[in-house]
């Protein structure tokens, strides 16, 4: 029998069945392990009833919280392997996700029920799951690739970019096992840890939510994301562990009440984008605690942590851990390069087209390339100088400039585009901004004129905050597109 | 259409898929009654920049403001006369 992460779970509510898994943000709000596995398989059999089958691919367009972690479990239970849909996406975005993946069935929030219509074929039947959510049967519009079936695949995560670049990746339930062990040589989650967790769950579950489930810790929910709220449920639940991304944790500092975080928190974990150092040292005068910042990377997992107290190694995500091995591809000359690692639990394959794990590592002796810039320092901590993918990532939603770009581009009046993460004088982590050039004998549109056409093809965090309109863009030597907003010509 | 009235009819539209609850009046408790979560809350900020022009700070993220349509379109009003203020 295959490893499934479901039983995992079920043989820690064995254990311990009245721990509390959920907490919400009133202290008598929780869900113990016991009654978690009683809704988890609760679900399975309504999910076995509505049609589910081992193998199917079940897409998830649900908000995160203690539901969106239930069907994931009942889907793993089900023995179906989970796509995440983000609802925040377009009915293009989401169209995008359905031609490229084979998707069976999908388990929607009824209140999120027609933005998922609206990007399927034809209108399929709502069979009731809860009061708050209904399941799909959906006509898949392409076919999984018969490698597939070979895997005991647990998730199926789309990364959109452009046409070339959209790609899935399949992580079995065995890599996601082994990500989790490897994490927590460092992490040491146990039963005594509370986690204030943060982020959507849609990018976010692998090497977070599925830890904690497994290694018997509590999770708290907060109600919103205000900073007093935040904070007054980390103290409520003596939260040992927050997980979040750099936005929350301005929220927290700018709270203007006396409001402090508990003495039992142990880690204060930065993920999703690099933390800026203002925004860190902010942190500290506010809290007294330095942030831990990670480096996570879909294919690879959680390689490196930074669990430092010391504020000399504020802006590291920390040495390699154990599992894994780091080198650098460094220019002759240079101490800094390409980060390549390898190690436990990486992805399975990419989905379309197939490139198995094997084939993956055989182009490159066993190792991964990164793609991202790094230096490491005389203690053995890493440094990220320069996400070279060029990913944006706002309030912890990642994607990539090029497909912004590609629906700019479209735009009749515009000549040319670029799409960069602003780093300086940003709220919200890295809001895009974008630089247009106009094409001849064209009138230039307004920014309102230009964030309705964007509307109609981008998810709100994609598109770009500002306008600006320049004579001609950036380029390297090369010819590629400059997205480093410190090179880029403003003329 | 102002700002108070487009934020009622966005907030009905899109937190409550059109069926305000009893009692909804414009000093109902967004918060306590759990409207403004966090996604809702990013969702709505979004659309007050882009269909307002009213542009939130960090320091703006406070409760207060959030509370009811009265209080959140009184702070949005106020953010875009100041920066009227400042390109004049």
């Amino acid at each position: 029998m295959n490893l499934n992460l479901a039983e995992c779970f079920f043989q820690q509510a064995e254990q311990q069945p009245g721990h509390p898994l959920i907490l919400g943000q009133e202290l008598e709000d929780k869900t113990s392990y016991a009654e978690f596995q009683a809704k988890v398989e609760s679900l399975s059999g309504k999910l076995r009833d509505a049609g589910v089958n081992p193998g199917d691919n079940i897409g998830l367009h649900y908000q995160s919280g203690r539901d969106y972690i239930a069907f994931v479990y009942a889907l793993w239970n089900c023995r179906a392997c989970v796509t995440p849909l983000p609802f925040e996406l377009t009915a293009t975005e989401k169209q995008q996700i359905f031609q490229y993946i084979h998707i069976d069935a999908a388990i929607s929030s009824v209140r999120l029920l027609d933005q998922l219509v609206g990007a399927t074929t034809t209108a399929p039947e709502a069979i009731p799951l809860t009061e708050q959510a209904v399941y799909l049967k959906l006509n898949a519009q392409c076919e999984a690739p018969p490698q597939l079936a070979g895997i005991n695949a647990a998730f199926i995560r789309f990364t959109s970019g452009t046409t070339g670049d959209a790609k899935g990746v399949v992580l079995s339930h065995e890599s996601i096992f082994e990500r989790i062990h490897a994490a927590n040589q460092i992490l040491e989650i146990g039963a005594k840890d509370r986690i204030l967790w943060l982020l959507s769950m849609d990018y976010h579950f692998a090497v977070s939510i599925v830890a904690y489930l497994t290694f018997g810790a509590s999770i708290i929910l907060p109600k919103n994301g205000f900073g007093i709220t935040l904070l007054t449920a980390a103290s409520r639940h003596r939260a040992t562990l927050i997980y979040g991304s750099p936005t929350h944790y301005a929220m927290m500092t700018q709270d203007d009440s006396n409001a402090s975080l508990p003495p039992e928190l142990r880690l204060a974990i930065v993920t999703t984008t690099a933390l800026r150092e203002d925004a860190a040292a902010h942190f500290y005068q506010r809290f007294g605690r330095v942030l831990n910042e990670t480096y996570g990377i879909i294919e690879l997992g959680l390689p490196a942590i930074n669990v430092s107290q010391s504020r000399d190694k504020q802006g590291s995500v920390g040495r390699i851990l154990p599992d894994y091995a780091l080198r650098l591809d460094c220019p002759p000359g240079q101490q800094q390069g390409e980060i390549i690692i390898k190690g436990k639990g990486m992805l399975d394959a990419y989905y379309s087209p197939w490139r198995s794990r094997e084939t993956l590592l055989q182009q490159n002796d066993g190792w991964f390339r990164t793609g991202d810039l790094g230096r490491v320092d005389g203690d053995g901590f890493l440094y990220i100088v320069g996400r070279s993918k060029e990913m944006i990532s706002v309030g912890g939603m990642k994607f990539f400039p090029e497909e912004v770009e590609s629906v700019l581009e479209k735009h009749p009046a515009i000549q040319s585009a670029t799409v960069f993460g602003v780093k300086e004088k940003s709220s919200w982590g890295e809001p895009a901004w974008s630089h247009l050039v106009l094409k001849e004998n064209e009138d230039q549109p307004s920014e309102d004129e230009l964030r309705t056409y964007c509307k109609q093809y981008l998810a709100s965090h994609k598109i770009p905050g500002r306008f600006l309109w320049v004579g001609q863009l950036s380029y390297t030597a090369s010819g590629k597109k400059i997205r480093n907003p410190d090179k880029l010509r403003t003329i | 259409m102002d700002i108070h009235d487009d934020l009622r009819r966005y907030i009905i539209k899109e937190a409550l898929k059109g069926t305000a609850p009893e009692g909804f009046d414009d000093d109902y408790d967004l918060i306590e009654s759990g409207i403004m979560d966090s996604l809702f809350m990013m969702n709505l900020i979004t659309y007050l920049g882009q269909q307002h022009q009213v542009e939130f700070g960090m320091n703006d993220m406070v409760p207060k403001h959030f509370t009811s349509i009265t209080a959140l379109a009184t702070f949005a009003q106020s953010k875009r006369e100041s920066s009227a203020d400042e390109i004049r």
